[in-house]
């Protein structure tokens, strides 16, 4: 019987030169889609004269086979562009950016860019989607399906073997290191993969010879190699494998309290010797890089670190610094802002998480590789943090308030610059950026829209926050709009609106509440993730912020919920959820449950959690409901800076999306956009894509 | 570099192309890794019910610092 190959790692193609340019790629940008993480493997093989080797043979290999590459893609975008009704298409994502603020904004004359664009071309509210989290209605947004096609749900999932959280989006894995053509094993090395399933648009851009440069879009690390450039977005790691942990430093005098693992970050204490206060940065593998600050006059401290000496002034962010940490033999490189939030003898230093050098990047940031590299000589040192925005440094107390917004500016800056450079550069093709201040701020300063939210303002001069920060995105968008010929199509968009977050419900209590879930006998109810369940009596339970999953037999690692009970089940607690009232209001909670079988379709479907929960406006799963801890109330109210979210039912949190050209789709959702720019640029959409052309 | 390769009839070839497309895969290949790595998964962790070590959680807790959504 003849037999049919496939190749498992997507690698064969039909046609000749598309196997040489995919070799190519292979052999010039080693960090895709498996990219080494964590300091050994990667930095070793880094430091080898491997690398000189490969980049002798990338140079001869692109000597031979270069010209008939460009030759095979002129040809293949010739066929395309006869077809395109636009010469460049410029996305600008702006994260979060809520269309019932926006239209109060325009009707105030805030927004002028913006009420142009609408004017001249196109506004509408896109709908978002099921939950309305960033990088769930991203990934929809650059694959054009629902989740249960590419796999993306929430921030986190849980393992079904442990369930414990894992994040959703990579998955670390061991795997052998071979020598000598595979014949002999060196070990293991870890190497992390993109969960996120189907395939960005910009990929079949590409293989139709159109190129495009992509910029932070959430739930690309690490990236993919494609006939363009990428630079990682949300969910890229710092260099301690978290996703952005800031240390802050003070002297003894502070409160106990203080030196602990924060949730968000690291409290520790500095030493004084010689008038020098001491401390360490800690890095990858347990490295670290020592400092030292010492008192001027007044409230200014010079920190000698890395062989610099900086002049410190209080409640100043300093510029980006490189640190060299020693791992394995190699040298490796990060960047880090400090900033003194009080001088002598209380000394306070914040200091940012280690952020990937991206001049020197040891992890996969960008796709080429030299494309990080290439911005960071254009513009300088930069962030590459999945989550640039230090919130947590924020929740507790590490920044204040004018410390966050002056680093979210300071990020939306570095965005803004290597967004134009590229822009810039992009003669023909596809152009997308992602803004990211604009969902953070709007998180952490909503409570200054809200007499009545519960968590504490510090100034009332924050109050006019978030009107700012729309104003500054209108002036973004019309700034590029300067920079638009004729015939190219510029889209803003967002990928969901916003909402208040003023109390928050514990799913896990509810559940326990109404005998759905069961505690161990003696445990404690607040430990993390889920560790005080007794499995054997528990029917359902809640990690995550997207909802409950019933704990069915045969799928979880305890499950005693059998398959002819379990629809069922969802239904009697779908049912229950939706009559949820507040006590402290009189009013519901829950706006609607959804059933993940009904809402979803594709391969990952069963990944979803069982019931997906749409809140009412002002509510969210509460902070200890996501990791698993069950508390004594149910409703508790958000004292936390972090004071907006969008994880609310996602009809009430659309997202906008205005262009330059009309559209006549009436209701557009995020899922349409893959197909619309396929079809600008004359390519037909894959039948998989779900989403509609809008006209 | 290039991964390893398994056989196929042309039968189970064609029944995975039409599966593929029915499961919204943007390729065969996503749909056959897919399927692939699920069921491997499960075999190999089928029976074991894993405690997790203090070591294993600390670990899982630094992965997750900073992401905002969380506590």
């Amino acid at each position: 019987m003849q037999n049919t190959r496939i190749n498992l790692n997507f690698l064969l193609m039909p046609v000749l030169p598309a196997i040489i340019a995919i070799f190519l790629l292979v052999l010039a940008y080693p960090g895709s889609a498996w990219a080494y993480i964590g300091p050994g493997a990667g930095f070793a093989a880094a430091g080898s004269g491997l690398v000189l080797l490969t980049s002798l043979g990338m140079l001869a290999a692109t000597i031979i086979f270069g010209p008939s590459i460009w030759l095979f893609r002129w040809a293949k975008s010739l066929k395309a562009r006869k077809k395109a009704r636009a010469k460049r298409v410029i996305i600008m994502g702006l994260d979060g950016l809520d269309p019932g603020l926006v239209d109060r904004y325009m009707s105030e004359g805030l927004l002028p860019n913006l009420s142009a664009l609408k004017k001249d071309g196109d506004y509408r509210r896109l709908e978002t989607t099921l939950p309305a989290i960033s990088p769930v209605a991203w990934s929809s947004f650059q694959t054009g399906v629902n989740p249960g096609a590419h796999n993306i749900y929430d921030f986190i999932t849980r393992d079904k073997r442990t369930c414990l959280p894992q994040l959703s989006s990579t998955k670390t894995e061991s795997i052998a290191r071979r020598a000598l053509f595979g014949i002999f094993k060196r070990g293991d090395k870890s190497m992390i993969k993109l969960l996120r399933g189907g395939q960005p648009f910009w990929k079949i851009l590409g293989r139709n010879g159109i190129f495009s440069n992509i910029i932070r879009v959430p739930v690309s690390y690490p990236p993919e190699p494609f006939f363009g450039t990428i630079l990682s977005g949300m969910c890229t790691p710092d260099l301690r494998g978290s996703q952005g942990t800031f240390t802050f430093y003070t002297t003894g005098s502070a409160s106990a309290a203080s030196f602990a693992e924060g949730t968000g970050g690291v409290f520790q204490r500095l030493s004084l010797s010689q008038g020098a206060y001491e401390g360490a940065i800690e890095g990858p593998e347990k490295s670290s890089v020592p400092f030292s600050l010492t008192s001027e006059q007044g409230e200014v401290m010079t920190l000698r670190v890395a062989g610099e000496s900086i002049a410190l002034k209080k409640d100043e962010l300093s510029r980006w610094i490189k640190l060299t940490f020693k791992v394995g033999g190699a040298n490796v490189s990060g960047i880090v802002r400090f900033c003194l939030r009080a001088g002598a003898p209380d000394v306070a230093l914040y200091v940012s998480p280690v952020n990937v050098d991206p001049n020197e990047p040891v992890l996969p940031i960008s796709s080429p590789g030299v494309f990080a590299k290439w911005l960071s000589k254009r513009q300088g040192l930069f962030g590459t943090l999945g989550l640039m925005e230090d919130t947590w440094g924020r929740n507790e107390h590490a920044l204040n308030d004018e410390l966050f917004l002056k680093q979210s500016y300071d990020t939306h800056a570095e965005r803004e610059e290597m967004f134009f450079s590229v822009l810039e550069r992009t003669r023909k093709g596809l152009c997308v950026c992602v803004f990211d201040a604009s969902d953070r701020i709007q998180h952490m300063f909503w409570r200054y829209l809200e007499d009545s939210h519960p968590a504490p303002r510090e100034n009332e001069k924050f109050k006019d926050t978030i009107k700012e920060m729309y104003i500054k995105m209108d002036k973004l968008v019309g700034k590029a709009r300067a920079k638009l010929d004729a015939d190219d199509w510029l889209i803003v968009m967002s990928d969901h609106g916003f909402s208040s977050f003023r109390r928050g419900i514990n799913l896990n209590s509810w559940l326990l509440e109404n005998g759905y879930l069961s505690l161990k006998k003696d445990a404690d109810p607040h430990a993390d993730y889920l560790q005080s369940i007794d499995w054997s009596k528990t029917r359902a339970y809640a990690i995550g912020l997207a909802g409950i999953f019933i704990n069915k037999s045969g799928r979880e690692r305890n499950g005693v919920v059998a398959d002819a009970d379990f629809p069922a089940l969802k239904a009697e607690i779908s049912g229950k959820l939706r009559e949820i009232i507040d006590p402290a209001s009189g009013s519901r909670a829950i706006r609607e449950v959804y059933d993940s079988e009904k809402s979803y379709s594709g391969m990952y479907r069963s990944e979803a959690p069982d019931l997906i929960i749409g809140c009412e406006r002002g509510y969210r799963v509460s902070w200890d409901s996501v990791t698993g801890k069950l508390e004594k109330e149910i409703f508790t109210d958000n004292t936390k800076a972090w004071s907006g979210d969008h994880h609310v039912d996602p009809a009430l949190v659309p997202g906008i999306l205005f262009s330059n050209r009309l559209f006549k789709a009436e209701a557009p959702s995020i899922l349409d956009i893959a197909p619309t720019v396929l079809n600008i640029f004359g390519i037909p959409a894959p039948k998989y894509m779900e989403g509609a052309v809008i006209q | 570099m290039f991964g390893k390769k398994i056989k196929l009839t042309p039968e189970l070839f064609a029944k995975l192309e039409k599966a593929s497309i029915i499961a919204r895969c943007s390729s065969m290949e996503e749909f056959a890794l897919g399927v692939l790595e699920t069921e491997a998964d499960r075999v190999i962790n089928s029976g074991q019910q894993k405690d997790m070590s203090p070591e294993e959680i600390q670990a899982i807790e630094n992965q997750l610092k900073g992401l905002g959504y969380l506590e």
